[in-house]
């Protein structure tokens, strides 16, 4: 159970992977427009008023995509023998804990608790908080980070299955490659 | 049960040399130093895992579907059985 959660990329087959990646994938995208969520970064979650299927669809392909151009290259220079498969496998895989935070946007409810909270960015002392508000604030903390740690966890799992990751400078430039796919997808975000 | 060749000094960790061969039929006995072969210098798990490697004709995708594990985890353990096997044999060029 640890394995098939945390590091999946050690015991299943690229095809396994790969078909179950595509269809959670699919399905990411589909209850992301019907729970109006934005995965828009490759560690972003924001909840939505109304988020179109084609929107989701971009935002989830931007998300792959940055992934696979930052750590593909890494992998290849880290270990020759890194294959784009499996590199393309982790980039389906590991946004699957971020579709934990769907449930929280059902009807509206977390863009709704979102938005007098962001309205009273300018004038935090007059924000009047609600208990639903705070029930709010506390599941969606504890999700974000545990979505967060989950993620990390898997990309990593991942990416050291691929290419065998040892030495600490590779480690280094793992943390490093995490934040230029995050930048590499808010970039792909605003042109496209 | 059949014992493991034991490769390391419980005592230092060292490895360990052959210093008595012996013939069962005869009785008569080899006294000496030897090293240990490079196969035998790997760990028990590192010597099945390189002879399952032999029996399957050394395809690695066959090896992951008989160890229920990903292909890139098996070639990772190949790759560090090479690594080690290299760096056994460099250890045993310095010595000579």
């Amino acid at each position: 159970m640890k394995t098939l959660l945390f590091n999946p990329f050690k015991k299943y087959s690229e095809r396994q992977l790969l078909v179950f990646g595509l269809i959670t994938t699919l399905a990411g995208v589909v209850f992301a427009t019907l729970t109006n969520i934005h995965f828009d970064g490759v560690l972003d979650t924001h909840f939505g008023k109304q988020v179109a299927l084609k929107t989701a669809a971009l935002q989830s392909l931007i998300n792959i995509v940055s992934i696979v151009v930052v750590f593909y290259p890494l992998g290849k220079w880290i270990n020759p023998k890194t294959r784009l498969i499996d590199i393309f496998n982790i980039s389906l895989i590991v946004k699957i804990p971020a579709y934990l935070m769907m449930p929280l946007n059902i009807n509206n409810w977390a863009y709704s608790q979102t938005e007098p909270l962001l309205g009273a960015m300018a004038n935090p002392f007059n924000l009047q908080l609600t208990q639903e508000m705070i029930l709010f604030l506390i599941i969606s903390s504890f999700l974000a980070i545990l979505v967060f740690v989950w993620l990390i966890i898997l990309l990593y799992n991942g990416f050291k299955v691929a290419t065998n990751l040892k030495e600490t400078k590779h480690i280094i430039m793992f943390i490093l490659a995490i934040i230029v796919a995050e930048i590499v997808s808010k970039v792909l975000l605003i042109i496209l | 049960m059949i014992p493991k060749l034991p490769i390391q000094c419980p005592s230092c960790s060292d490895t360990l040399q052959v210093a008595q061969l012996h013939c069962d039929a005869c009785g008569t006995s080899v006294n000496g130093n030897f090293s240990l072969p490079l196969f035998l210098q790997l760990s028990q798990e590192e010597q099945d895992f390189v002879m399952q490697f032999l029996m399957n004709s050394g395809s690695l995708k066959e090896m992951a579907k008989q160890m229920n594990n990903s292909y890139p985890t098996i070639r990772n353990k190949l790759d560090d059985i090479i690594e080690k096997t290299k760096r056994l044999k460099d250890n045993e060029n310095t010595a000579l």
